[in-house]
């Protein structure tokens, strides 16, 4: 298992390089960069000062160049400097991935103990009323924007009963501590939270439908019932276990989904997450911090996928890996 | 030029505005006069109905802004948020009264006849937020940063043209011979030849030296950069903290030289799009600047306890025309163009009563503004056909408008979602058709149309241009200005920029503008379409703000309390 581990750890290189490599060349190609962005918001830059700036930045020189100082200076962990934020890429990343992972946490959260529980239970009552309803819940809340969600919870909650706080991540001009400080951010957090998580409830019901549904047609199942198991020990010992397998692939895909932020969540609450920030790097072409993000992203994608297939293992002992490795 | 919004900043404020008008009572808005004034002023009604929340907050203000990019350094402050933060923490020698006139900051100052000597005395009893005492030295150093080879901020030294300031930046010379420090209370600065801006460029924030340069070598302004989020100055403020894209609190600066301010603290906090009147009416923020809308006006007027403060944007917005193509160079054409869009209702169907058709390109408020012997370009369409045919252009017998065989046609291009766009290019379709035009409209991320006007390659386009105080706008109007994208090129005008830029005299320069604003009417370098209008809305438990389109609210925060 450890050297399946460090095989896979090793395996990771060329891909980060790769996608690293196809990045930076989609960066390249995008019209206007960060000198341009600034002289047409600011009637005060003359032709020579763009000059002068895009020369300072290095804008001038050729792709190979500028691609190899940047590998040299991230492999030492140096990601450049953020040119909207004129500080490092690292600590930008540090500060509003770190916001956005607390907000995506208590979504997923919520997420999983309405989604999971909800799921099952309307793949052992299929066909009924119940399961109809959960079906019509789940379909509702797929197709409702969260751009109207939002703002209508707001409406009820921070306009008309005033209990909720309109925006921001605490109260500002009061100071609080300890337990008093949690609970101000917890009631910051819980209205996007559950925007966020009830988008996500649907899908995730229906696939925790489909794939028990899937194992409960099994032979084994039968077998189990007809050995005279009780029907608890069934569902969650040998049902729920196998149908976890799909389950898990869904939720670890979504881990990197925690850190990219919600860009739309975000705004509405006024939340200083890194889906805004990447956002507006993008307008303003901010690519240090974009080359930095990306390749955060890439990394988590591909440890999380790791993770997952070590959780499969876990599930299903049959899925251990022997000998060599392959993908 | 800014961008006036995108697709998805359009839908939140769709939505809010159906979440507000929904629940607003209908309140009759007085009609607002701006033309004969600068600021227009609705004051609150009931100020009981203030929210406890804000109640709760005898000694604190809330700002609301958009964002923030933590750079709070006069010299690298590039946003208009930065710059609120930046302006409360540092003070300059020159300040802009509320009509546009430099007037002396933490300085007395005197220009030589000839307009190229400044002369700067510091004002007694001025210390920076940690107690040191203001010195030419710090002004020096300011100045000496500003010119710097290593200085990548908006700011262009080279412009002003600060005599020895080329000699310094290409490494010649080792001083500038145009700064000269007197004693510690005077200091002079000597211009190649007069420049009208200059007098704004002395404006800058001033930074100590001991704290911002005391490695400071020339070329290298590492040591300034590392402290852009932890600011100090001679200013009203200083900063106590900064939570990065969050908020960021000040604190009075109590040795203050026009005063000891009178709230004690200051919080900028982000304020969610489309949400400015809500977190006043909730009370989360006690000041902040909505876009200006019949919903956002009726909704804080609703709420009783708001004063609304409006006036004129210091900017405008227009439709460009690439002037190298063959079929805009007659000037003919151009002023059929106008004459043939009905810029009125378009500019009613976006801003309601809150914008005006424009046709010179400055704001009504401007000492130099003048209307006199303006045309008024009202829409017309036979009018229109006809100078088309003066220069040429006939419909022939399927109503297509040609000239040598070729039809007129235009590509017009613009940012996805635009809010004003989106209501002109139907009206510009309908207009232009009836004349026999062929319109085509591409959509472009504002960027990419950035970087295509910058190689010529756009025909037609709507972008908007911000002001600066003072009147001269040689570098988009002037030959190979380098902000003139739609290259437009008239002598007899540039001639009258160079003169304006030169006299010092305001009433001589008044009728310069005067000239160049006729010239530019007639010639119709671009289709002036707008000027909007701005607004900030305050808790009325906030006494005495302050406001001009040219004064920032911030330079009397100090006189400002709480009730």
């Amino acid at each position: 298992m450890k050297q399946y581990i460090v095989g896979r750890l090793f395996q990771m290189i060329p891909v980060i390089l790769g996608v690293s490599i196809i990045i930076f060349l989609i960066f390249s190609f995008v019209p206007g960069d960060y000198v341009d962005s600034l002289a047409h918001k600011n009637p005060k830059y003359t032709q020579e000062k763009i000059g002068q700036l895009k020369e300072q930045y290095g804008f001038n020189d050729p792709l190979p160049k500028r691609y190899v100082k940047w590998l040299g200076n991230a492999v030492q962990g140096d990601l450049g400097e953020s040119f909207v934020w004129q500080r490092p890429v690292t600590e930008v990343i540090k500060v509003f991935v770190g916001t956005s992972f607390w907000l995506a946490l208590i979504a997923f959260l919520i997420q999983l103990m309405v989604a999971l529980p909800l799921g099952i239970y309307s793949a052992v009552k299929k066909y009924t009323k119940i399961d109809t309803m959960l079906t019509v819940f789940s379909l509702i809340g797929v197709s409702i924007p969260s751009i109207i969600l939002a703002l209508l919870l707001k409406k009820i909650f921070c306009l008309d009963l005033k209990i909720l706080p309109l925006s921001g991540i605490r109260s500002l001009g009061v100071d609080l501590s300890g337990f008093a400080l949690v609970h101000d951010i917890f009631l910051h957090l819980l209205l996007p939270g559950v925007v966020l998580a009830l988008v996500q409830i649907g899908p995730m019901m229906r696939y925790t439908r489909t794939a028990m549904l899937d194992i409960m047609g099994q032979d084994y199942i039968r077998t189990a019932r007809a050995k005279g198991l009780s029907e608890g020990v069934v569902i969650n010992k040998h049902a729920l276990r196998n149908a976890m397998i799909p389950i898990v692939t869904i939720v670890g895909m979504s881990v990197p989904d925690l850190f990219a932020g919600a860009i739309i969540v975000e705004s509405i609450f006024g939340i200083p997450g890194v889906g805004k920030v990447a956002l507006d790097a993008v307008n303003q072409r901010d690519f240090p911090f974009l080359m930095g993000f990306t390749m955060f992203l890439t990394v988590l994608t591909l440890v999380s996928n790791l993770l997952t297939d070590m959780v499969y293992t876990w599930l299903d002992p049959k899925m251990k890996p022997k000998g060599r490795i392959s993908i | 030029m800014k961008k006036l919004g995108n697709y998805f900043l359009l839908m939140v404020l769709l939505c809010v505005s159906v979440l507000v008008t929904s629940c607003a009572r209908t309140t009759s808005t007085e009609s607002w006069d701006l033309a004969s004034k600068q600021i227009d002023i609705i004051s609150a009604q009931y100020s009981e109905n203030c929210p406890d929340a804000a109640k709760k907050r005898n000694d604190t203000a809330i700002i609301g802004t958009s964002e923030f990019n933590g750079v709070f350094n006069p010299l690298y402050s590039e946003s208009a948020f930065d710059l609120n933060v930046t302006s409360l923490i540092f003070d300059g020698m020159v300040e802009a009264d509320f009509d546009a006139v430099p007037i002396s900051g933490m300085a007395d100052f005197q220009i030589s006849d000839d307009g190229l000597t400044y002369s700067f005395t510091l004002k007694d009893g001025i210390k920076f937020s940690d107690g040191t005492p203001l010195t030419t030295k710090d002004v020096e150093f300011t100045f000496y940063a500003l010119c710097d080879p290593g200085y990548d901020g908006p700011y262009d030294a080279a412009s002003i043209g600060i005599a020895g300031y080329g000699e310094y930046f290409e490494g010649k010379s080792e001083r500038i011979s145009g700064i000269k420090v007197v004693d510690e209370k005077n200091i002079q600065f000597t211009l190649e030849k007069p420049n009208a801006q200059a007098i704004w460029f002395f404006g800058v924030g001033i930074l100590s030296r001991d704290y911002y340069g005391h490695d400071f070598k020339k070329g290298n302004l590492e040591t300034v950069k590392a402290l852009h989020d932890k600011p100090m100055g001679c200013g009203q403020y200083k900063m106590s903290e900064y939570r990065l894209g969050e908020s960021v609190e000040l604190s009075s600066h109590d040795n203050y030289w026009k005063g000891k301010p009178k709230i004690k603290n200051l919080i900028f906090s982000v304020t969610p799009p489309g949400q400015e009147v809500e977190r006043v009416i909730t009370g989360e923020a006690d000041i902040d600047f909505p876009a200006v809308s019949q919903d956002t006006v009726t909704s804080a007027v609703d709420a009783g306890f708001i004063d609304i403060y409006r006036y004129p944007t210091n900017g405008y917005g227009y439709v460009g025309m690439n002037l190298n193509n063959l079929k805009y160079q007659d000037k003919k054409v151009r002023q059929a163009l106008v004459y043939g869009l009905n810029r009125q209702a378009v500019v009613e169907t976006v801003f309601g009563p809150y914008a005006q058709v424009i046709n010179l390109p400055q704001s009504r408020v401007s000492w130099a503004y003048n209307e006199g012997g303006l045309n008024q370009y009202s829409f017309n369409l036979d009018k229109a056909a006809a100078l088309l045919k003066e220069a040429g252009w006939e419909k022939d017998s399927s109503g297509k408008l040609v000239k040598d065989g070729k039809q007129f046609e235009i590509c017009f291009s613009t940012d996805e979602g635009n809010p004003i766009t989106d209501v002109m290019i139907p009206v510009m379709q309908e207009n232009y058709s009836k004349l026999g035009i062929k319109m085509e409209f591409q959509y472009l991320d504002f960027m990419t149309m950035v970087d295509k006007l910058e190689s010529g390659d756009l025909d037609m386009w709507f972008l908007a241009w911000d002001l600066t105080p003072d009147p001269d706008d040689s570098g988009t109007y002037k030959t190979d200005g380098p902000q003139n994208i739609s290259h437009y090129s008239n002598p007899q005008a540039d001639l009258l920029w160079d003169q304006g830029v030169k006299e010092v005299d305001r009433d001589k320069r008044k009728d310069i503008y005067r000239q160049v604003y006729q010239i530019l009417n007639d010639d119709i370098p671009c289709i002036w379409l707008y000027q909007r209008t701005d607004m900030w809305v305050v808790n009325s438990r906030v006494k005495n703000f302050k406001v001009s389109p040219y004064r920032n609210w911030t330079c009397d925060m100090w006189q400002m309390e709480i009730q």
